[in-house]
């Protein structure tokens, strides 16, 4: 709770810094955005990991293979960072950077989650008449 | 014996059923049934719980973001594949259990035929004997062929279609989704109908029955055989006459040996295909609609896969039994 907190009014705080400077350096707005963003999610880490450590013993217990897991948590990072980033670039105005990315992280996570198609395929692949 | 119990059946049983009385093959299948149960609920409700899990990953995920534009669209993609990954090993390795089990009951059956048919002609009507043997036969190796060309490849076909519709969302699929699981359901169905005319007109299937028995056995044939349900409860007065043949006759060790076979199985296959729909039922709570409708989907395969075995059992055990209720004059 604590951490949600203090990534609120950093946020805030930070919005109304970068408002204030945006007019006069929107190069410097856009910098000092990224780097609280940066900061926020940084402090964010502690809470991140319990929560996939509570997931990853949820999985355990559930049977799921460690290999789907880790693959369905790099499809999740690979997503959210291009999410963030694209995000970012609307934030400053350019939308097409934005786009960009949204296609580039897209294609990322398509890539990240092939071993879950290769899985779904070596399951098709089992339709061999005998 | 003139015929051999597979060795699947004795293990079952816990001891060669030939000795057996009905009771006592009743009270074994029952001692079999219990001593298995644990395990088989525990390996029943794993791929569920997996799936379930899979699920709420990506639940969490959509809460924590907005799936709805951008980038964040793959992941219930990725959850899709991740729940037909988590459940497709397990529905392949049931599709393998289902057939052996066709196999063995395939290999008793012809032997327990051949014999009872050699019976049937030493009590002085080898004309019919011949006759329902190969018929029998004709229509256990049609619906062999059928399962192996039609079902089967239609149950993969089945799963590629909803991990797509699902992975695609919208629902754009579903409908090819259905017209699959019909037409295993009506390949089957067919089938059954055929054998089932063929059981009245050579007169196996007369009336007399109690109607109070067959109405509740349509019942239960109907709720407990997903997909081909229907058509099995159409037949249950069939069963119903046929098991009195056997109660009457000298099939007792047909009957316990068969229902060693094919109780296994449908255990395993019905209580996987329970908990995904119990699975299904809950998974609204932790994901979004189109992994549900996944979800629930598949237990959609897994009863078909219920049926393929369902038909393959009635057909055996009627054939079987027809013959016995001959060779008892």
């Amino acid at each position: 709770m604590d951490t949600a907190l203090k990534a609120a009014v950093t946020g805030l705080v930070a919005v109304a810094a970068v408002l204030a400077v945006k007019r006069d350096n929107p190069a410097g707005a856009f910098v000092l955005a990224l780097a609280v963003g940066a900061v926020i999610l940084t402090a964010a880490a502690g809470i991140f990991s319990p929560a996939a450590e509570f997931l990853s013993e949820l999985a355990e217990a559930a049977g799921l293979s460690p290999e789907i897991l880790g693959t369905l948590l790099r499809v999740l990072t690979v997503a959210s960072a291009a999410h963030i980033a694209s995000e970012s670039c609307r934030d400053a105005g350019e939308r097409g950077v934005g786009a960009a990315i949204d296609l580039a992280g897209g294609a990322a996570a398509l890539v990240v989650s092939l071993p879950l198609l290769s899985a779904v395929f070596s399951f098709l692949r089992g339709f061999a008449p005998r | 014996m003139a015929f051999d119990i597979p060795s699947e059946a004795a293990d079952f049983l816990g001891g060669d059923p030939e000795n057996m009385t009905l009771d006592e093959g009743i009270g074994a299948l029952a001692d079999g049934i219990a001593s298995r149960s644990g395990g088989i609920l525990r390996a029943a409700a794993l791929p569920a719980v997996t799936v379930l899990a899979a699920a709420l990953f990506c639940g969490v995920a959509e809460t924590a973001f907005s799936v709805k534009d951008s980038v964040m669209k793959v992941i219930p993609l990725a959850g899709a594949l991740a729940i037909v990954a988590a459940a497709g090993s397990d529905l392949a390795a049931l599709l393998n259990m289902g057939r052996s089990a066709v196999d063995t009951l395939s290999d008793f059956s012809k032997g327990l035929l051949a014999s009872l048919a050699a019976a049937g002609g030493l009590l002085g009507s080898p004309g019919g004997a011949a006759a329902r043997y190969t018929a029998a036969m004709l229509f256990s190796g049609a619906l062999a062929t059928v399962i192996e060309r039609v079902a089967v490849p239609a149950l993969y076909a089945y799963v590629a279609v909803i991990t797509a519709d699902a992975a695609v969302g919208g629902g754009s699929l579903a409908a090819l989704a259905k017209l699959i699981k019909s037409t295993v359901t009506a390949a089957l169905g067919m089938l059954l109908a055929a054998f089932t005319l063929y059981l009245a007109l050579s007169g196996i299937a007369a009336g007399g029955t109690d109607a109070l028995a067959i109405k509740a056995a349509k019942t239960v044939i109907s709720n407990a055989v997903p997909v081909v349900g229907g058509v099995l409860s159409d037949a249950s007065e069939t069963v119903i006459v046929s098991t009195r043949a056997v109660r009457s006759a000298a099939g007792i060790t047909g009957l316990v040996t068969f229902a060693a076979l094919v109780l296994p199985p449908f255990l395993h296959i019905g209580l996987r295909y329970l908990f995904l729909k119990l699975a299904a039922a809950v998974s609204p709570l932790v994901c979004e609609g189109r992994l549900s409708a996944l979800i629930e989907n598949l237990s959609g395969a897994f009863g078909m896969l219920l049926g393929m075995l369902g038909a393959c059992s009635l057909i055996t055990l009627v054939s079987t039994v027809s013959m016995i209720s001959l060779s008892a004059g």
